[in-house]
């Protein structure tokens, strides 16, 4: 429901009724697309995936945590060579749990699309935003990954 | 009735979230083939399956992270068919996140463990 105005001119009162159906621009057959609601069916593969990203990021966020007792370990113990070793364990360890954090909000876009009606597509695109900050901090502890196995792979290839 | 169609910025948004899948995808590749190749380097024998197992989840891995990127480029690409093109990328998206959770088990499994070695003073370093 869009909001009215009232101006006095001239000695009368003109109530201008906002309608948000009411194209401004003035062509009258572009209207909005009208949001698609999702079905039973729908709903559940979303609630499936929901579920999966929220076991997902905590499973990460048990790696993370793993990784930082690691690391403090290698620090304390003086392990893996010693140096930066330990230091960037933990600092791996870090940015997979803060990424296990991310992948919690997307599972709330899309648990909020099954409680909201006409909205569904806008919650979907926020879920969709959401994977999106999250899969590129993902692939942040993906190429670190890549980048440790590679070394140990060549050093063991050298050596 | 006419199936639902994303906006242009909305499919923006849908290749974004492609791309970064397919990032990762490649990541888990790489990570397969790397830990297939360095279990051929290991000498004990049960130390080898075992990293071979691991090359073969991950591998496994990238390319369940892959399936869904059809989908995600067929809502940008085509017309009438978006919601059900979400739907089938969701589902595949669902069972690369369901393969990561066990992958991500066996390391937290295997991170306790060097944990354990680590504090008993008979840790790899």
């Amino acid at each position: 429901m869009g909001s009215n105005f009232q101006l006095y001119w001239a000695g009368f009162r003109v109530t201008i009724f906002a309608d948000p159906a009411l194209n401004l621009a003035g062509n009258e057959n572009m209207q909005p697309q009208q949001e698609h609601e999702f079905d039973f069916d729908e709903e559940e593969v979303i609630v499936g995936l929901s579920e999966s990203l929220y076991r997902f990021a905590i499973m990460t966020g048990v790696v993370g945590l793993a990784l930082v007792g690691l690391g403090a370990g290698a620090i304390a113990m003086g392990s893996y060579g010693g140096g930066l070793a330990g230091p960037s364990i933990v600092v791996l360890g870090l940015v997979a749990i803060v990424g296990s954090l991310l992948f919690l909000r997307p599972r709330g876009d899309f648990d909020e699309v099954l409680v909201t009606r006409g909205s569904d597509i806008s919650k979907l695109m926020q879920g969709v935003d959401a994977l999106s900050v999250a899969h590129g901090t993902f692939r942040l502890v993906l190429v670190v990954f890549v980048l440790v196995r590679l070394g140990s792979f060549l050093l063991g290839r050298i050596g | 009735m006419l199936d639902y169609e994303f906006s242009d910025a909305d499919n923006l948004r849908f290749s974004k979230l492609r791309r970064n899948l397919l990032h990762i995808a490649c990541l888990f590749i790489i990570l397969g083939v790397l830990q297939v190749a360095a279990a051929f380097m290991v000498s004990d024998v049960t130390a080898r399956w075992i990293a071979l197992a691991a090359g073969i989840l991950l591998l496994t891995l990238g390319w369940l992270f892959m399936r869904p990127l059809d989908n995600f480029r067929r809502i940008v690409a085509t017309k009438g068919q978006d919601i059900r093109q979400v739907i089938i990328a969701m589902k595949d998206l669902r069972a690369a996140y369901l393969a990561a959770e066990v992958i991500f088990g066996i390391m937290v499994a295997g991170l306790v463990v060097e944990l354990m070695r680590l504090y008993s003073g008979v840790g790899l370093g």
